[in-house]
């Protein structure tokens, strides 16, 4: 391990480094989001900037981006002490954030999105000159490595892939030299990722400064020059990405609790009885699935995006069409629409918590039984809901989870990512669900929330319900699945179990190699 | 990395993470109790200026009279906007209300007018599901199709009626729904106290109203959750629609005529001004109808304060205008912070 932020590196090569924080302070009410940060970045590197939920990142690139003022500290441009006043500021600066979903409008086109901070040319002063505008665009897409995009088409109309670098063109338009890319690679497939990342290098050799921030730990060392890790708000380290490797990258995220990590959540106890039953699962994507789930396993679905994975969930939820025999412990059951599923005995924790898991601005209480209400009204026809009864087993259950909010009064947007899945689960454990089916739980939550989870999943199971899970993130199904389907083109193309089920196994039969 | 880790500890101690300032606090109490203070204030004020006038108990119910059928009104909408669902057609439905049950009854179709009552709100339930169906199956948003509807039903009823007044003919029976007296309590305020405390049940108290909540939250959770989402559109708009036939039926009984046009459009646009106020108070950001009910009695304060005082009808229609923009503000400057 080498001392972090060696002075003596940077200076080597040039006079200083393009970007530097020194010693933020960012203070909240009761809270202190920033603690005495350091960070630079040098022209021409890509920076990893990495940290549990929390940890600080998301403070750092705001105040990056002028979207809030520190309370102390400085930030230097070119070594020259700068006031990062506004976004307008920022974008004066040259310092640019491209967010997950790529701050694009999705209804204009990819000129008019690029050239949104620049403004488009007039002629006469009134006149939109589009012909320039385009010939700019495509000057700017040239250089991000999309030189055949139609600068014409709605950004609507394109793929993960080219709204991430058409984001990165918007960047170039304002002149950025630092482009701050906050995990954009969240939407993308492996191959995707890779030209990502060839472009980042490309325009790096250009001079451009690149801060990655992302919780793939993996692509981290595929790209980043230095990596920089973050924990309650101040600075761990800085690293040449050389001299540290993954498992040492978690040490430094998760600090003193190491081993919770590397932990692995996979079944101590033989399954058991049948659970679920799927015989034949046909739909656009899928070509006849057959899949068992018997209690006291988790069986991981697994598959490229779009290669039947996502879709075997989401056709079992009732949320996309399909055909094929479903079987609930050994009853035969119609999934068309996700209220046929509930009664069927389906549980649904989404990809997306906020926008498909919780309403936001109810309590804990109400978010916990909306799929219950009906145990806890009085009749069929008043309908009035028993309060007391509906408070104590909420109560109950999420002691259980270990829930930790400030009561069960308070509004679920208040609680962190990880008590706000647990909420969600425990919607269904208060419904009694007999399947539960894991959509990407761990989507952007930390190292730590994300071992809860699975442990949740694990516990699921040893109490008889049938767990199907899939994920993005290969690494998931190693550490909390028992046994592992693979798809490739909408057919399973193979089983892993137990030692079987490694992150290289699990990549190529999804690549459509049968042979393991 | 020794220093470094050393400073990184330090923010633990400074204290837990969610304790809230005392800025935050008071932004949050203003927020909450703003709109009641302001009531408050309103009366403390107007019984000051003219304690012989506005200050009697004589006055005191005749401004929830006033106010009465603008409440029923609100609060029937309120149930629209928790889902999320403007009701345009309210306006052209209280006309059609109070129209309906005047001819029926003065033409004899209907004898009894408890049965025209009911028959009227029964109606007033179709035609508001109808614009739900339109809203939920349709796909077409609440704001266009209610303001379809409730051109049609403006039409419907001009056409009816020949764009004549029914005058006469209309039973006592029918008329003691405006006119009555429950002890000193006149009897509009009944019925408004009754829709009040129904609809509050219903959105507090049952699995329908707990439903209507998470739909107009989050209706992609609540179909996941397995919630027949569409049909919540039906009823949401099916009460708005009765509230307003009732609210249109107590103005003619009111009045003693049944008149064809402009007896909604008063109250258009003053029942969303109550039912915004009411979602930026105690709640913030949720319609609930304790909230319409003080946005009703502010609404009817200030009307009633400024007659009394001789204000001219104009500044009366800027001071209300004032007081919704500041509930409005109050509401999404809380919601800001908190983000």
């Amino acid at each position: 391990m080498t001392t972090p932020n060696e002075p003596g590196r940077e200076a080597a090569s040039r006079p200083g480094p393009l970007l530097r924080v020194r010693d933020a302070v960012k203070d909240y009410p009761g809270t202190r989001a920033l603690d005495h940060m350091d960070f630079s970045l040098d022209a021409g590197e890509v920076h990893a900037l990495l940290g549990e939920n929390g940890a600080g990142k998301s403070t750092l690139i705001k105040a990056l981006a002028g979207a809030i003022q520190l309370t102390s500290g400085t930030v230097e441009i070119d070594g020259a002490q700068v006031d990062v006043r506004n976004p307008q500021r920022a974008q004066a600066l040259g310092v640019s954030v491209v967010h997950q979903h790529g701050n694009l409008v999705p209804e204009l086109s990819v000129t008019e999105n690029v050239l949104m901070v620049e403004g488009l040319g007039r002629r006469a002063g009134v006149l939109v000159d589009w012909r320039r505008a385009h010939g700019r665009t495509r000057e700017l897409l040239d250089r991000v490595g999309l030189p055949d995009l139609d600068p014409h088409r709605d950004v609507k109309s394109l793929g993960p892939h080219e709204q991430a670098m058409v984001a990165v063109a918007k960047a170039l338009a304002s002149n950025a030299r630092v482009i701050i890319l906050d995990e954009p690679t969240t939407s993308l497939q492996p191959g995707e990722v890779d030209t990502l990342f060839a472009q980042m290098r490309r325009l790096a050799q250009e001079g451009i400064g690149f801060v990655f921030v992302t919780h793939r730990l993996n692509e981290v060392f595929k790209v980043c020059d230095r990596i920089t890790v973050m924990r309650d708000g101040g600075l761990v380290g800085t690293w040449q990405a050389a001299d540290l490797d993954h498992d040492r990258l978690v040490d430094q995220l998760v600090g003193a609790e190491k081993a919770i990590a590397h932990e692995a959540f996979t079944a101590t106890a033989p399954p058991r009885e049948v659970v679920l039953e799927v015989r034949g699962l046909r739909g656009d994507v899928l070509r006849g699935v057959d899949l068992q789930a018997r209690a006291g396993e988790v069986v991981g679905v697994a598959s490229l995006p779009g290669e039947g994975a996502g879709e075997v969930v989401e056709s079992l939820y009732g949320i996309r069409r399909s055909q094929g025999e479903v079987l609930v412990e050994g009853t035969p059951r119609r999934v068309r629409n996700p209220q046929q599923a509930v009664a069927a005995g389906m549980a649904l924790v989404p990809r997306d918590r906020l926008a498909q898991g919780l309403v936001s601005e109810l309590s804990v209480r109400e978010n916990a039984t909306l799929a219950s209400t009906r145990s806890y009204r009085t009749d069929p026809v008043l309908r009035l809901m028993r309060r007391g009864r509906e408070r104590s087993e909420v109560a109950e259950v999420m002691a259980q989870l270990s829930l930790k909010s400030g009561g069960l009064e308070s509004e679920v947007r208040t609680l962190s990512g990880g008590n706000q899945q647990k909420v969600v689960i425990g919607r269904w454990l208060l419904r009694r669900a007999k399947v539960y089916l894991l959509d990407s739980p761990t989507a952007a939550v930390d190292v730590h929330t994300k071992a809860e989870i699975y442990g949740l999943a694990r516990s699921l199971a040893d109490n008889g319900a049938a767990v199907v899970f899939t994920s993005t993130e290969l690494e998931e199904f190693v550490r909390v699945c028992d046994r592992v389907l693979v798809l490739h083109d909408g057919e399973v193309v193979g089983e892993l179990a137990g030692d079987e089920i490694t992150v290289n196994s699990i990549m190529r039969l999804s690549f459509g190699r049968k042979s393991v | 990395m020794s220093s470094s880790t050393a400073v990184a500890e330090s923010p633990r101690a400074t204290g837990p993470r969610r304790e809230t300032s005392t800025s935050d606090k008071l932004i949050d109490v203003v927020s909450r109790y703003g709109t009641i203070a302001s009531l408050v204030a309103c009366i403390a004020i107007f019984s000051l200026m003219k304690p012989d006038v506005f200050a009697t108990s004589q006055n005191f119910f005749n401004i929830l009279n006033q106010v009465s059928i603008l409440g029923i009104i609100a609060l029937g909408l309120t149930v629209a906007l928790v889902q999320g669902l403007f009701d345009l057609s309210l306006a052209g439905m209280a006309t059609l209300g109070g129209f309906l049950a005047c001819k029926w009854l003065s033409e004899g179709t209907i004898g009894s007018p408890v049965l025209a009552v009911v028959v009227v709100m029964a109606l007033a339930l179709v035609i508001g599901a109808f614009n739900g169906v339109v809203v939920a199956y349709g796909g077409v948003s609440a704001f266009i199709v209610t303001l379809a509807v409730g051109s049609i039903l403006t039409g419907v009823v001009l056409g009816v009626s020949d764009s004549q007044t029914i005058l006469s003919g209309i039973p006592d029976g029918f008329l003691v729904m405006g006119q009555g007296e429950i002890g000193p309590v006149p009897a509009p305020v009944v019925f408004l106290a009754v829709v009040a405390v129904v609809l509050y049940v219903f959105l507090e108290q049952t699995q329908l109203g707990r439903h209507m909540y998470a739909i107009g939250g989050n209706a992609e959770t609540a179909r996941l959750s397995g919630i027949p989402v569409r049909r919540y559109a039906l009823l949401a708009l099916g009460i708005s629609a009765a509230c307003a036939a009732l609210g249109g039926m107590i103005v003619a009984a009111n009045l003693g005529v049944g008149r064809p046009q402009g007896v909604g459009d008063t109250y258009l646009l003053d029942s969303f001004a109550a039912a915004f106020i009411g979602a930026s108070t105690l709640r913030p950001g949720r319609f609930h109808i304790l909230g319409t009910v003080i946005g009703v009695l502010l609404i009817g304060v200030i009307n009633n304060g400024l007659s009394i005082m001789g204000v001219e009808t104009f500044w009366q229609y800027a001071v209300r205008g004032i007081i919704l923009l500041l509930a409005v503000f109050a509401a999404s400057f809380l919601v800001m912070r908190r983000r």
